[in-house]
């Protein structure tokens, strides 16, 4: 008898290549809510959507539970295939998908201070609400990178990993997202140090 | 670095979601993965032919060497004994007689038919 729930997932993986329907219930019970949560934001909280994009997810893994590689882990990989299914929902929707232009970082990190001061003129509500609206308005590789990096809490190299690019690219996107949110906190608070 | 961590913890805080905020996903999802599980998708076969439905039917795997071989057999059997000699019964005599050869077969359009072969009996 098999004790599921101090499986890995790997390991979970493993069982429901046979079938084992009691596997995808644990797998589910770790990861649908967190999908779930990633997919709102992702799909510009459109709920309705969100869940589509779950069943759809979970269907991939259940139907072809062999295109996972053992040899990697089930994180990144979930997630990668998270990111396939957003991308596929931009292409067939009317959701934002605009190319913005990297920025491009040489090495160092970014100069936090202003955004840190626009920040900290509003109250974290009103911050969140910011970062909302923004992240609404930011195309879907950026977004994903931020919702990866400070949602999910992914290491930049997972992010590199389940997006397909460099850590460079990804440090750069975050970079992006920072500065065009100081942007857009400045305008809430027009008065300036 | 204290700036890059506050700014950090800030993201971090502002992106969790707070209590009763989390969505929760339909326990219907859920039951339909499940049921794809227990019910996976019926492949549909390739289309066929008469002959190799039937060959799949019987379970049989004929190569070609098996069928040249039994055509083989069939031939010599059909030299060796050849079918079509009427016996005649007693008071009878039978001959037989070829047609003319035809020089071109009958095509539908044409109001002749050619024979190539008949038997005669005579009584």
């Amino acid at each position: 008898m098999v004790n599921y729930a101090v499986c890995t997932d790997e390991e979970l993986m493993l069982h429901l290549t046979r079938g084992e329907a009691l596997a995808f219930d644990v797998l589910y019970g770790r990861y649908s809510r967190k999908l779930l949560g990633y997919f709102v934001r992702m799909l510009n909280y459109d709920r309705e959507r969100a869940e589509d994009a779950l069943q759809d997810l979970f269907l991939k893994v259940v139907e072809h539970p062999e295109s996972f590689d053992p040899a990697r882990t089930f994180r990144p990989w979930i997630y990668a295939l998270a990111y396939n299914t957003c991308k596929n929902y931009y292409k067939h929707n009317t959701l934002k998908k605009e190319a913005h232009q990297e920025l491009m970082i040489s090495g160092q990190d970014p100069d936090e201070e202003p955004f840190l001061k626009a920040a900290r003129k509003l109250d974290s509500a009103s911050f969140r609400k910011a970062l909302e609206a923004l992240l609404e308005e930011l195309p879907i590789e950026k977004k994903e990178v931020f919702v990866l990096r400070y949602q999910e809490n992914h290491s930049l190299l997972e992010i590199a990993s389940i997006t397909g690019c460099s850590e460079g690219t990804v440090k750069s996107r975050i970079h992006y997202t920072l500065r065009t949110l100081e942007e857009k906190l400045n305008v809430f608070n027009p008065i300036k140090d | 670095m204290d700036k890059n961590d506050d700014l950090e913890k800030m993201l971090h805080e502002s992106m969790q979601w707070k209590e009763g905020e989390q969505p929760e996903p339909n326990p219907e999802i859920q039951q339909r993965i499940r049921a794809r599980i227990q019910n996976p998708k019926q492949i549909m076969p390739r289309q066929e032919g008469l002959l190799s439905r039937i060959l799949i039917l019987l379970n049989l795997e004929i190569k070609l060497y098996q069928a040249v071989l039994s055509l083989g057999v069939f031939a010599v059997l059909m030299i060796c004994f050849p079918a079509g000699s009427p016996v005649p019964k007693p008071g009878e005599s039978v001959v037989l007689a070829d047609s003319l050869k035809p020089n071109a077969c009958s095509s539908a359009k044409e109001n002749k038919f050619l024979i190539r072969n008949f038997v005669v009996k005579v009584n």
